[in-house]
């Protein structure tokens, strides 16, 4: 699989160098939206999973409607605690007037020097048509949140 | 030796998209509900049932106040227009 859902490797040894700043006056992340196959707009096909390190064009989704290239920049949730479990979230995302087909999005550190976070798997490819194209977190909670240390 | 066991973990996300224009009440409301209520995949089936219940009746209840909403939006948004002597474009925008 081209795009496969991961906390990228190299983030979690970056986590232990002190590379990512999460607060909310911290570093800023963004979200890349990415095509696999015949069925992005995107002549290339991207190829995204535990082993990527850093934000890359390849594969990634053409200009349309309020997404441009990088993608967008995610609002951030200050970490917090649930228990014994650590946790960080971030607002939803849309783009809009946008003519889109992605299979997966790549969580990038637009700080420092486009670190790679995590890849999201679509699990198939969703298609916005001169329309609105939304990513939702999950419930930010310890079972739930989008990046969990357990 | 002493040793800790921890796991980093990632999560699956939703993806809501539309076609020539925004998103459904339908739709944001399934994106309020989903945040509202969650359900562990590890909970007894009777458990789940009955959140998934409540589920959908949280999501009918905000589905009803999405509709009002747009609704008194426009009305404040015709009222605007027509006060600025727009009177076309207003009725335009309240028969959308």
């Amino acid at each position: 699989m081209a795009i496969a859902q991961a906390l990228c490797t190299a983030f979690k040894q970056e986590l232990m160098l002190g590379t990512h700043n999460f607060a909310t006056n911290g570093n800023a992340f963004k979200l890349a939206l990415y095509a696999e196959g015949g069925g992005g707009k995107s002549s290339t096909t991207a190829t995204l999973g535990a082993a990527t390190t850093a934000y890359t064009t390849t594969g990634e989704v053409a200009n349309s409607g309020s997404y441009a290239a990088g993608g967008g920049t995610l609002t951030k949730v200050a970490p917090t605690t649930s228990g014994t479990t650590a946790l960080t979230d971030f607002a939803d995302i849309s783009f809009t007037t946008a003519t889109i087909t992605a299979m997966g999005a790549l969580i990038y550190n637009d700080t420092n020097s486009d670190k790679a976070v995590c890849v999201l798997d679509f699990t198939s490819n969703k298609t916005s048509t001169s329309g609105t194209f939304t990513i939702q977190f999950p419930t930010a909670d310890a079972s739930n949140a989008i990046i969990r240390i357990a | 030796m002493i040793s800790f066991s921890t796991k980093v973990e990632v999560a699956p996300v939703n993806v809501m998209t539309s076609n020539d224009g925004g998103l459904s009440d339908e739709q944001i409301a399934q994106m309020a509900v989903d945040k509202i209520v969650s359900v562990s995949n590890n909970a007894p089936d009777v458990i789940r049932d009955q959140a998934n219940v409540f589920k959908e009746n949280v999501k009918k209840i905000l589905f009803h106040y999405l509709i009002l909403a747009r609704q008194e939006e426009r009305a404040t948004i015709v009222h605007t227009v027509r006060n600025s002597g727009n009177k076309e474009l207003a009725e335009y925008i309240r028969r959308l």
